[in-house]
């Protein structure tokens, strides 16, 4: 099976330094294989797992203090 | 811009104040000066650096020194520990040789050992005096020449025409008595008028001192250190080197050193010095805590979210020191009266001087000159310029320590008349906590497992959402299992709902009008769901799911503080944003004046714009933060709120939540202020207005009585601390 792509609205992200803090948890506790943040919208894509949820990610990105708006599995 | 506040050392009178205002704004870079002699201190906006050092240059020149204050300080008014032993020791002098000197003047001692040695042997015991503890009026005299004088000038210029002649009977007394004049000492006049003076100074500022230790038991509560979880452990830091988001660990018994959210652990909390509140409160992981509260039993990891000047008790502690700074409009008119005094009673004293000496009674020039010195001294503008401060001072001490957080001087005036008070509902009169009351299910939702599924759909997406009703959903349906919803896309839509889709179908969370926008078919909804507050969960182009309602209990004291209202003849008005039947049931249950429903923010300004038309002064109880419109329209506002969002309310007056009492309270408070305000002024006013004239001497021609300098100096010195004495009545305890 290919990997799962999600796309989240985050609030609260301000700097490169959230931006890593968001990729370090993700990457860093194999939520994700890959993650690209735009810290001006404050869109993040992640790329995950097959068994990965979009309920976990969100779970993890609010544990980081940020707050989830929006998100949509692709 | 900048708004800077100092400490102002050196201010003897509420003139000083008045000159310090007068010369700070006329500094290049400085407006807006206000200077509180009662506090002694004084707030500037300033330019910049520059402009703050040619202002301490400025007042530096006429004796006064200024030093940084910040809202994390108490402001310590009063003396400190050795200027008042130094003041002590000033009055022991100056009594002692006081009395000596009347002794030699007066008493027994008189003419010994001989008339000329006798006057020598005063000078001697005289000019220690005037010259330690008299030193003061002879800086009057330099703030004169500097073209702004203060009632140490008057009292200066009292002394100084004294001395004078006391000086040249010393040296010269043949050439003094050939000019035919009376050659006499004034010697203890001079070292009287210092004494009483200084004595009053000293009761006065033990008195101020009083006033501030409301917010000196706010200062006390800050914690002394933090213990901050580092990488390494626990380390014992300063609370003042925290930094937003650190994580600090607080254990049994100890305060808690700044704002912040619990992220591990739960205790009991001692807020009561807060909120009055005697009963501990339990918190738990996501629980706010103030700094300066006293943790209970357990051990509370804490992440930062307020320290230094952003902390609550910091808040509060500003509003006191703004609020006790600010000069209510009633001190204006005295003010204004204050600014000419001065001028005034130097030219009644020189027509004192002249009319006594050109159709007084021998010896003339002494009776003139005692006339001039009692003008001058027991003229004070002090009890003026104290009259209202004062009240002020006590009054705004006294709401900190209510745990009430006010702005400004004048809210106490603004309090003083209101006729209406208008209430915002959630929060305000409820507890702002709605509890799940009933859940109902369409009659398509029949079997146990879509009960189960559609309630395990509700949770998700309710956990998904900030909102007071999904959280208390959530909470309500903890039980239910929710492992086998997956959402695969959601978004939130703020103030309307949220919604998300599962297997492909797109489920709303929210009010009727947001399902009803997004195509959830809303027939057959119970009747008794409409009166209450409610909200849905329903699937596009299907019928709704499931409805749950709430209820938000009353607050238990709301009752009592609207009867308490109601007993003063203030009218209650309750505005909501809630469905007009639900407002209906409440305005009837307590028995309010009116009440009116489906407001948004805006109308709930219109109303009170309405009846203030109407000619009542309403005062609006809301919750800081959604009232904004409303709580600026009105005369007089009141938020309620926690300890975390108080700080950006836009109100007058704010209340911790749970303690509507207070809100009587501080009705209470307003109307004992200001009747001592005016207590105060009236007697200020009528001390100057009856004294002057016995003093210049209008009672000499027809009953032959003059008043002595030195009773002069006593009774002036009565009179300002008759109206501190009286302001501290505002204490309860």
């Amino acid at each position: 099976m290919s990997d799962k792509t999600f796309l989240f609205d985050v609030r609260g992200i301000r700097c490169e330094g959230c931006a890593k803090k968001i990729t370090d948890a993700l990457v860093g506790h194999g939520f994700a294989t890959k993650l690209d943040v735009d810290v001006q919208s404050g869109k993040v894509t992640i790329q995950g797992q097959p068994s990965t949820t979009a309920m976990s990610l969100k779970t993890e990105i609010e544990k980081l203090g940020f707050k989830v708006s929006k998100f949509e599995t692709k | 811009m900048a708004t800077e506040q100092f400490k102002i050392k050196g201010m003897t009178c509420s003139s000083c104040a008045m000159a310090i205002e007068t010369i700070a704004n006329k500094v290049n870079g400085i407006r807006d000066a206000q200077v509180s002699f009662a506090t002694e201190t004084g707030t500037f906006q300033a330019e910049s650096e520059t402009s703050v050092h040619r202002l301490k240059e400025q007042l530096n020149r006429l004796g006064y020194s200024l030093e940084p204050l910040s809202a994390g300080h108490p402001i310590a008014v009063g003396m400190p520990q050795e200027e008042m032993i130094r003041e002590k020791i000033k009055l022991v002098l100056a009594a002692t040789l006081s009395v000596m000197i009347f002794l030699l003047e007066m008493g027994p001692l008189m003419h010994w050992p001989n008339h000329q040695m006798n006057h020598w042997l005063q000078a001697a015991l005289a000019f220690p005096v005037i010259l330690w503890p008299g030193m003061r009026f002879w800086r009057g005299l330099k703030s004169l020449v500097y073209g702004h004088p203060n009632m140490d000038s008057l009292v200066g210029l009292g002394m100084l025409a004294a001395l004078i002649p006391s000086i040249l009977t010393l040296m010269f007394p043949g050439q003094v008595r050939s000019l035919g004049l009376d050659a006499r000492v004034y010697f203890e006049g001079i070292v009287f008028i210092i004494f009483f003076i200084g004595i009053g100074h000293f009761l006065e500022a033990k008195a101020k001192g009083k006033t501030f230790s409301a917010l000196e038991a706010l200062a006390r509560l800050k914690a002394s250190s933090a213990r901050l979880i580092t990488s390494d452990g626990e380390m014992i830091v300063s609370p003042n080197h925290l930094k937003w988001g650190d994580r600090i660990i607080v254990h049994p018994g100890e305060k808690i050193p700044a704002d912040g959210e619990i992220f591990q652990g739960q205790s009991s909390i001692d807020e009561s010095m807060m909120t009055g509140e005697p009963l501990r409160v339990s918190k738990k992981i996501g629980d706010k805590v103030i700094a300066g509260t006293i943790n209970g039993d357990g051990i509370l990891r804490i992440e930062v979210m307020g320290v230094g000047e952003e902390t609550f008790l910091a808040q509060i502690m500003k509003s006191v020191t703004l609020a006790q700074q600010q000069k209510p409009k009633l001190q204006h008119i005295a003010d204004r009266v204050g600014k000419w005094f001065v001028p005034f009673i130097l030219a009644v004293a020189v027509i004192t001087f002249m009319a006594w000496w050109i159709f007084g009674p021998e010896p003339r020039l002494g009776l003139a000159l005692n006339a001039l010195v009692a003008v001058l001294v027991i003229a004070c503008p002090c009890a003026l310029g104290l009259a209202t401060p004062m009240a002020v001072s006590v009054a705004s001490g006294e709401a900190g320590r209510l745990g009430l957080m006010i702005k400004g001087g004048e809210t106490f005036e603004k309090a003083n008349d209101i006729t209406m008070v208008a209430f915002d509902k959630t929060g305000t009169l409820t507890e702002g906590r709605p509890s799940v009351s009933e859940i109902f299910f369409h009659s398509s939702v029949d079997s146990e497992e879509t009960k189960c599924r559609t309630l395990a759909i509700l949770k998700t997406l309710a956990s998904f959402s900030g909102h007071p009703l999904s959280k208390s959903t959530a909470a309500y349906l903890n039980e239910i299992d929710i492992s086998g919803i997956d959402l695969e896309s959601f978004e939130n839509v703020p103030g309307r709902g949220l919604w998300a889709t599962i297997q492909g179908d797109k489920w709303y969370l929210g009010n009727f009008s947001f399902l009803n926008e997004n195509a959830v078919t809303l027939n057959d909804i119970p009747v008794s769901t409409q009166e209450k507050i409610s909200i849905l969960l329903g699937c596009a182009s299907h019928a709704w799911s499931v409805v749950i309602t709430f209820e938000d209990k009353i607050r238990p004291e709301t009752a009592g503080m609207l009867a308490l209202l109601q007993e003063r003849s203030i009218k209650t008005l309750l505005l909501s944003g809630d469905n007009q039947k639900v407002v209906d049931q409440v305005t009837r249950e307590l028995n309010l004046y009116f009440g009116q429903g489906n407001l948004l923010p805006n109308s709930k300004k219109t109303v009170i714009e309405k009846y203030q038309q109407a000619g009542e002064r309403v005062a609006f109880v809301g919750d800081g933060i959604n009232d904004a419109p409303a709580l600026h329209q009105a005369n007089l506002s009141f938020a309620v709120g926690s300890g975390s969002d108080v700080a950006h309310a836009s109100s007058d007056i704010v209340i911790l939540r749970g303690n509507l009492f207070k809100l009587v309270e501080f009705l209470n408070l307003s109307r004992r202020t200001v009747k001592i305000m005016k207590q105060n002024l009236v007697w200020a006013f009528a001390y100057n207005v009856a004294c002057i004239p016995i003093a210049a001497g209008v009672l000499y021609p027809a009953y032959g009585i003059k008043l002595p300098a030195a009773l002069a100096s006593l009774s002036m010195a009565l009179s300002s601390l008759s109206v501190v004495f009286n302001a501290l009545r505002l204490k309860t305890k």
